[in-house]
């Protein structure tokens, strides 16, 4: 039984409850609304500090680094109009400012050139290491170090850089000050302020020991949060301690103020209230507690006196004597137990009534009623078993029912019996014996009935005598077995179903084909085995169907119970019996090996169908007599025509004269059922005369037979205009290789002429007649030398100096050059700010853009008979592009990032033609004389030698433009450092040189000239000769003078085997042709040098002494 | 029933179904506020008692970039197992003590940890003091858990002493070999810090006996001390005019860098090795180009790159903001150690056995053993500084 709980502890929860809760909610709230208010206006009060603090030591540090920027500024102007000696003044600074511990003065390499106070010993150190110097040195702006203790000081220190005209300038700053900063911090109570750098480490505090033990705090959430810039109040446990701190950012180096302060001393009201709110709980607790005792005790006494009232009442007094009662609720307790005892007294007289009655129904009924213990043992029985059955009482009562039973269902009354020995009521068919030994088929029902302990102890059974019934329905399951066996017989599915649509019966044929045993078929709806999807259409399209207009006929799909499926014909119709209710009766078929075939042919018309579709060849398809069944998309798409507009019809693109050629390729496919493609022309819908590749093949019927012919057309518009763009790029190819060695046999030419010029000149007066023809025979050499230069330009024969080039600087100083020379022409730009660096020859890209110039120039000049168009301006733009995979197919280049810089003018324009030709080397459209035909040609050349393409747009009288894309570098572009230049010395030396070139004239004039400069020379016409000459006396050759290209062993590989008999042989390369890689590999190698041909005597001189060193 | 004797009747039930409802409300109020002290219960059953352990190590003055960085790797450690639940439930408190890099002030602080009831303490960080304090360590019975200690004096000691890292013996020998053999120098100037003297002694000891062995000489050997207030420019000058054909500076990173420097300005082509006390980032970023070629033995690899190491260099970095140096990773597998055996055995007194019965720990760079004397047994690398970074080379 469960334990209740006594009704005095529960007024006392209650009152309690109901005294102190309100307090309670009231106090919270109100408690809930003053911390709140008071919170945020802490929280904002400490921030404001932490920033204000902040605030301070940005300044603080500012004015170091401005000192700092200020003292490089003058210490630069100093260098540069006074010479070196800042020495004083970095003194100055250390001896004026005692925080900056050390100040030094660094070159662009990161070396210490002075120090102050002075050291020798830190003079020459290597600083370029430590990362702010790093920094400052590649931003060129200021940077600070990451914080450190001083080793000397003991105090955190930083370290600051600042870059200047010639190098950098970097100190020491002692942070002992932010120490005194956070000291003067005023926060309430015991709060204090402290500095964190940008590894949570603290750095000013008023724990020094914190500071000199490196304490790190960035396992505290507002440290992490506000080192991601998240300024703000943060509440944190330290220690046992509740805190709030505040952080604010310090911008130059990251650093954090924190304001902190005990959460007990910044909420110290809150708590206060906290703690009168409390008192007046208990108070209040401790009052309702007494006026619930005085309460109890004077409700629950007369409660205890009903308790034993009703406990009599149980017992069967229902004479009751209810005591005065003090309240109104235990006066009604009082009453209804009064009204309950009467109650249950006039309950118990109608309880007797009633049995009377049912007695008299019992023993009068018309079947057996009877009452049996557990064991089967009648109790009871009534008046029946002895009009019925011919027994009286007393033959019955105490007796086994089993001894009443035929043999044959002794089995089945047992089953019975254990069931309702169970609980379950349940009912059978038995034969009975009467006493005079007839058997009898009787109906019988039992009933359990359980006793106190929920146990079954007896059962009431009541049994109707049905042996007429019986008899009639052997004689009807007789007729229905035959019907039965024929039914089963029928091949085909043969059913009835309810109006539910529920199968009543079906035959052996569709059982077995569904899968299922009868017992688990019949009862079913048959949309019970169709796709659930389809379930709701089987009552409204079938049953309903059937319902309407009497049958219902058509092919359904089915699962059978294995999960295969189905497909099934059938006819079905509502029977309308005389007696009973109407049902459907039906026949059906299995056609799923019909239907799937079916389908298969289906599917295949659909996979021909898309293919068709898909394919972008146009196809067509025609019947014997030419006739369009068919034809695809692309069809449509390439020529026009719809499906629609041609069915049935021939289609109208065969042009007059390809009309024979077509119909020869049709006769012969017909004839051999194969025929070759053929090459031909077709009209358009509009009109246009496509190329067209045709294949096709016959479509052949039963037997054979052709039923007509598949075409599939593939348009060569596109493979033409990709075919003609190969071809010109051989073209130029070809041309280029042609023209490379056109130039560099022109330049062994010229260097004879050259050298020899030179050496004339040399010794001839200038009052001599032929000394002007003769100089202006030099300067007609250098002209063609310029011609070549441009031929390999275009010949590519190598880039000369590869490095990161800003493309816009180098336009903008092209610019001004070019303004010089050119007043009439105004250069307008349009310049992209931080434009990618592209790996470039600086000469060689401005040849480019003097050629583009030049030609923009000319071409307005051209254009307005003498006057320049639009204030002759020329348009120079340059941008950044990205190109994606398909922009660059259109430019037929790689997909990547290009650096663009475009030349425009307005001047005449160009047609188709010239477009196409403005590339090849000696074409001009300018009249004899005034151009060579190999400005374009070399721009083409260099900018193909960079990697890169040029796009050109143009139209008659529309302008030019000129668009050169070139590949840009990844790396940004250092500050060209200036290289070490030529010794303007003597061009004269001496020793012994030895001399290869397989042109004579080269040797001839090569040696003439090296005597001229005092150098005894050897000479080699091969590289054969040059290694005998070497292998004898390398020791005493000081140089070697080697041509790049020529027969058998080329410059490189001689290089290398003279390399092998002296590893210090020193070489000076000279070539018609520009640098290459191989050359340049070797320059990379040292004791090399590289000299273009032609060449005259100063520069030669020049070249040998510099090698020699 | 006649409706004179329902209505009492209706009203007594509607009196029994409040009674019921309040008496089930308090039932349910009684069960929330005993199933709240059961668990209040429970949890304060739970609390298990803490375990102490120590730290004790150079925080402040000269060497206190090595202490700072072994407690900031104790620390995280400590951290780290505090999150997962302690040691069998148990919570750990870390105790720091800062030693100042004094003798007496090393076994002052640990004393005073001992007072405390540590069950070990990890330090020292320098040799001088780890040996300073083996007196009073071994008297009472502490163990003494070094993450850097590794002076060849207390190698082989049956005390209770012990160490993750390798002793300064063997690494001396490999440098020796890759200097000799390698290098093909022959004659080695050497250079160290007497404030070290311990760990520097022993490391040039042992360099000076394999060298010997291979057929190498000391050209000379040249110390200095804070106290002298020395100038590297001099010490340099004295190192190179021995005519060596190499240097090997046993010192702290910044020192090693400024010799380095000082040398580089008199002898551009001069090969120095050094020891792995050096092997920080700021030894790269203070001696620039001059350390570049610098060659160090050491068990700790800076760039290593195993799946342990590259996890606990995140987790240092998100913890203290900055990238972890070699004391700190021994730091925190000097912790590690010892959180293996309190896992094992609670009681301090066992805690020695209960190491060299594991003997073999997983570090952040591998496998290691300690054997019975309480020395680590690790595998050694050689780094070159090249391009700015320690790149191993054996």
């Amino acid at each position: 039984m469960p334990r209740h709980s006594s009704l005095k502890k529960t007024v006392t929860t209650y009152g309690l409850c109901a005294a102190c809760i309100p307090i309670l909610i009231l106090g919270i709230a109100f408690l809930q609304l003053f911390s709140r208010s008071l919170e945020k206006e802490i929280f904002e009060r400490n921030l404001l500090t932490a920033r204000t603090a902040a605030g301070e030591i940005s300044r603080y540090l500012s004015d170091y680094m401005s000192l700092l920027e200020y003292t490089g500024e003058q210490i630069g102007l100093m260098e540069e109009y006074l010479g070196p000696g800042p020495h004083e003044h970095l003194e100055l600074l250390v001896r004026r400012y005692k925080m900056l511990t050390n100040v030094r003065l660094l070159d662009a390499l990161g070396v210490i050139k002075t120090v102050a106070p002075y050291r020798k010993d830190l003079i020459g150190l290597d600083h370029s290491g430590l990362s702010f110097i790093k920094k400052a040195g590649s931003s060129g702006r200021p940077s600070w170090s990451a914080v450190y203790l001083s080793s000397r000081s003991g105090y955190p220190a930083i370290s600051i850089a600042a870059p200047y005209a010639k190098g950098i300038l970097a100190a020491d700053l002692n942070l002992e000050e932010l120490q005194k900063i956070t000291g003067v911090i005023k926060v309430a109570g015991s709060g204090y302020a402290a500095i964190i750098d940008r590894t949570g480490t603290a750095i000013a505090h008023p724990d020094a020991s914190f500071v000199r033990e490196r304490v790190n705090f960035l396992n505290l959430e507002m440290i992490r949060e506000g080192l991601k810039g998240k300024e703000g109040t943060y509440p944190y446990v330290f220690g046992k301690e509740k805190n709030i701190g505040s952080v604010a950012l310090v911008p130059e180096t990251g650093w954090l103020t924190v304001v902190i302060q005990p959460e007990r001393e910044a909420f110290a009201a809150v708590i206060n209230v906290r703690r009168i709110l409390i008192g007046l709980t208990v108070l209040v607790c401790a009052a309702a507690l007494i006026l619930v005792g005085f309460f109890i005790k004077r409700a629950v006494a007369p409660l205890s006196i009903l308790a034993d009232t009703t406990r009599k009442v149980s017992l069967g007094n229902y004479s009751l004597t209810t005591s005065p009662a003090r309240y109104e609720e235990i006066r009604q307790i009082s009453e209804g137990l009064n009204a309950m005892a009467e109650a249950i007294e006039q309950r118990e007289t109608r309880l007797k009534e009633s049995e009377a009655k049912y007695r008299d129904l019992f023993e009068n009924a018309v079947d057996i009623i009877y009452t049996l213990d557990a064991e089967g043992r009648f109790l009871v029985v009534n008046e029946a078993v002895i009009t019925q059955m011919g027994y009286n009482r007393e033959e019955v009562i105490g007796n086994s029912i089993a001894g009443f039973i035929h043999n044959d269902d002794i089995e089945k009354a047992k089953e019975a019996h254990e069931k309702v020995i169970n609980g379950e009521s349940c009912s059978f068919e038995m034969r009975g014996k009467r006493k005079d030994g007839i058997y009898r088929w009787y109906s019988v029902i039992n009933r359990p009935i359980a006793g106190q302990d929920g146990n079954i102890e007896t059962m009431h059974c009541i049994a109707r005598d049905i042996t007429e019934r019986r008899t009639a329905e052997d004689e009807l399951k007789a007729s229905e077995k035959r019907f039965r066996d024929l039914f089963d017989s029928v091949s085909d599915l043969v059913y009835t179903q309810d109006l539910e649509g529920r199968l009543t019966s079906a035959n052996r044929a569709m059982t077995t084909l569904f899968g299922y045993e009868p017992g688990e078929f019949i009862g079913r709806p048959v949309s019970d085995f169709m796709k659930p999807e389809l379930r709701p259409f089987f009552i409204t399209e079938y049953v309903g169907k059937i319902k309407e207009t009497g049958r219902s006929q058509g092919t359904s799909v089915y699962f059978t119970k294995d999960g295969r499926k189905l497909y099934v014909e059938y006819l079905s119709n509502l029977v309308k019996p005389e007696k009973g209710l109407p049902y459907i009766s039906g026949i059906g078929r299995d056609v799923t090996a019909r239907v799937m075939a079916d389908r298969q042919i289906r599917e295949r018309e659909e996979r021909i169908s898309a293919i068709l579709e898909a394919t972008p060849n146009p196809i067509a398809v025609y019947d014997t007599e030419g006739k369009l069944l068919f034809l695809n998309r692309s069809f449509t798409g390439v020529f026009g025509w719809s499906a629609d507009e041609l069915a049935g019809k021939k289609i109208p693109f065969v042009p007059e004269d390809e009309v024979e050629k077509t119909m020869a390729r049709i006769k012969e496919l017909y004839e051999n059922s194969q025929a070759g493609p053929l090459e031909t022309r077709r009209l358009t819908k509009d009109g246009r005369v496509l190329g067209v590749l045709i294949s096709a093949s016959l479509i052949k019927g039963s037997g054979g037979k052709p039923r007509g012919m598949v075409v599939s057309l593939t348009d060569l518009t596109e493979r033409k205009r990709i075919e003609a763009g190969l071809q010109q790029i051989q073209k130029m190819e070809a041309i280029g290789t042609l023209a490379g060695g056109i130039a560099h046999d022109f330049n062994n030419l010229l260097m004879a002429i050259q050298g020899n010029i030179s050496l004339i000149l040399m010794d001839i007066q200038k009052d001599s007649p032929f000394y002007h023809g003769l100089a202006d025979i030099e300067k007609y050499v250098r002209q063609g030398a310029q011609l070549t230069r441009q031929l390999l330009g275009f010949a590519r024969g190598g880039k000369y100096e590869v490095r990161p080039t800003d493309i816009g600087s180098l336009i903008k100083e092209h610019n001004v050059i070019f303004g010089r020379a050119r007043k009439d022409i105004v250069i307008r730009e349009d310049f992209q700010s931080d434009l990618w660096p592209v790996a470039a020859d600086k000469g060689q890209l401005e040849q480019v853009l003097m050629n583009l110039y030049v030609n923009a120039a000319q071409a307005m000049t051209d254009y307005e008979k003498g006057e320049t168009a639009v204030g002759g301006a020329i348009f120079v733009k340059t941008e950044n592009v990205s190109l994606g995979k398909v922009q660059a197919e259109s430019l037929s280049a790689l997909p990547g990032r290009y650096v663009r810089f475009s030349v425009t003018d307005k001047g005449s324009g160009m047609d188709k033609a010239t477009r196409q030709r403005i590339f090849e080397p000696f074409f001009t459209t300018k009249e004899k004389g005034r151009g060579t035909g190999l400005g374009l040609a070399s721009v083409y050349g260099i900018v193909k030698n960079h990697g890169g393409f040029i796009a050109v747009e143009s139209a008659p009288g529309k302008g030019s433009s000129f668009h050169i894309y070139l590949p840009a570098m990844e790396k940004e572009v250092p500050r060209e450092t200036q290289r070490a230049g030529v010794s303007q010395g003597s061009i004269k030396g001496t020793g012994r040189l030895l001399l290869v070139d397989d042109e004579d004239m080269i040797l001839d004039v090569g040696r003439t000239m090296l005597e001229r400069l005092g150098y005894e020379v050897l000479t080699a016409s091969g590289a054969m000769e040059a290694i005998e000459i070497f292998n004898r006396e390398s020791a005493k050759i000081g140089l070697v003078i080697l041509d790049m290209i020529m027969p058998e062993m080329g410059g490189a590989a001689l290089f290398e085997r003279l390399k092998k008999i002296n590893p210090a042989v020193r070489v000076l390369l000279s070539s018609g042709y520009s640098l290459e890689e191989q050359a340049r590999r070797m320059l990379d190698s040292g004791r090399c040098g590289f000299i273009q041909k032609p060449f005259d005597l100063t520069e030669l001189g020049r070249k040998v002494a510099e090698v020699l060193g | 029933m006649n409706d004179l004797a329902k209505a009492p009747c209706i009203k007594y039930a509607r009196l029994r179904h409040v009674i019921r409802s309040l008496f089930f409300f308090q039932i349910r109020l009684s069960a929330a506020i005993l199933v709240a002290a059961l668990a209040m219960t429970v949890s304060c059953q739970k609390e298990k008692p803490v375990i102490k352990i120590g730290f004790a190590g150079g925080l402040t003055g000269r060497y206190s970039d090595l202490g700072t960085a072994g407690r900031n790797g104790v620390i995280l450690a400590v951290e780290e197992i505090n999150k997962a639940g302690g040691i069998n439930g148990r919570p750990l408190e870390l105790l720091i003590k800062d030693d100042r890099q004094d003798p007496a002030r090393a076994l002052e602080v640990d004393s005073e940890l001992i007072k405390e009831g540590v069950a070990a303490i990890i330090g020292h960080m320098t040799s001088a003091m780890s040996t300073a304090v083996m007196p009073l360590i071994n008297e009472k019975k502490t163990l003494l858990l070094s993450p850097t200690t590794s002076t060849g004096e207390l190698t082989g000691k049956d005390d209770w002493f012990m160490r993750v890292v390798g002793t300064s013996i063997e690494t001396p020998r490999r440098l020796a070999d890759y200097a000799f053999g390698r290098a093909g120098t022959d004659r080695i100037a050497v250079i160290y810090d007497l404030e070290n003297r311990a760990y520097c002694e022993s490391y040039a000891e042992a360099f000076n006996s394999r060298f010997k062995e291979l057929g190498g000489l000391l050209s000379s050997v040249v110390t200095y001390s804070k106290g002298d207030d020395a100038s590297f420019e001099m010490l340099a000058m004295r190192l190179v005019s021995s005519g060596c054909s190499g240097v090997l500076v046993i010192a702290s990173a910044i020192d090693a860098a400024m010799i380095c420097q000082q040398i580089r300005k008199i002898e551009k082509s001069l090969p120095f090795f050094s020891s792995g006390w050096a092997m920080t980032d700021e030894f790269i970023q203070n001696g620039g180009r001059a350390v570049e070629g610098v060659v160090i033995a050491e068990f700790f690899i800076t760039g290593s790159e195993s799946e342990e190491y590259v996890a606990f260099k995140e987790s240092f970095k998100n913890r203290f903001g900055a990238e972890p140096s070699f004391p700190a990773g021994y730091g925190y597998e000097a912790a590690m150690v010892l959180f293996s055996a309190l896992s094992r055995e609670p009681d301090p007194l066992k805690l020695k056995q209960t190491i060299v019965a594991i003997k073999r720990f997983k570090g952040l760079q591998g496998d290691f053993e300690i054997d019975s004397f309480g020395d680590a047994v690790r595998k050694l690398s050689v780094t070159k500084v090249s391009d700015g970074q320690f790149r191993t080379l054996e």
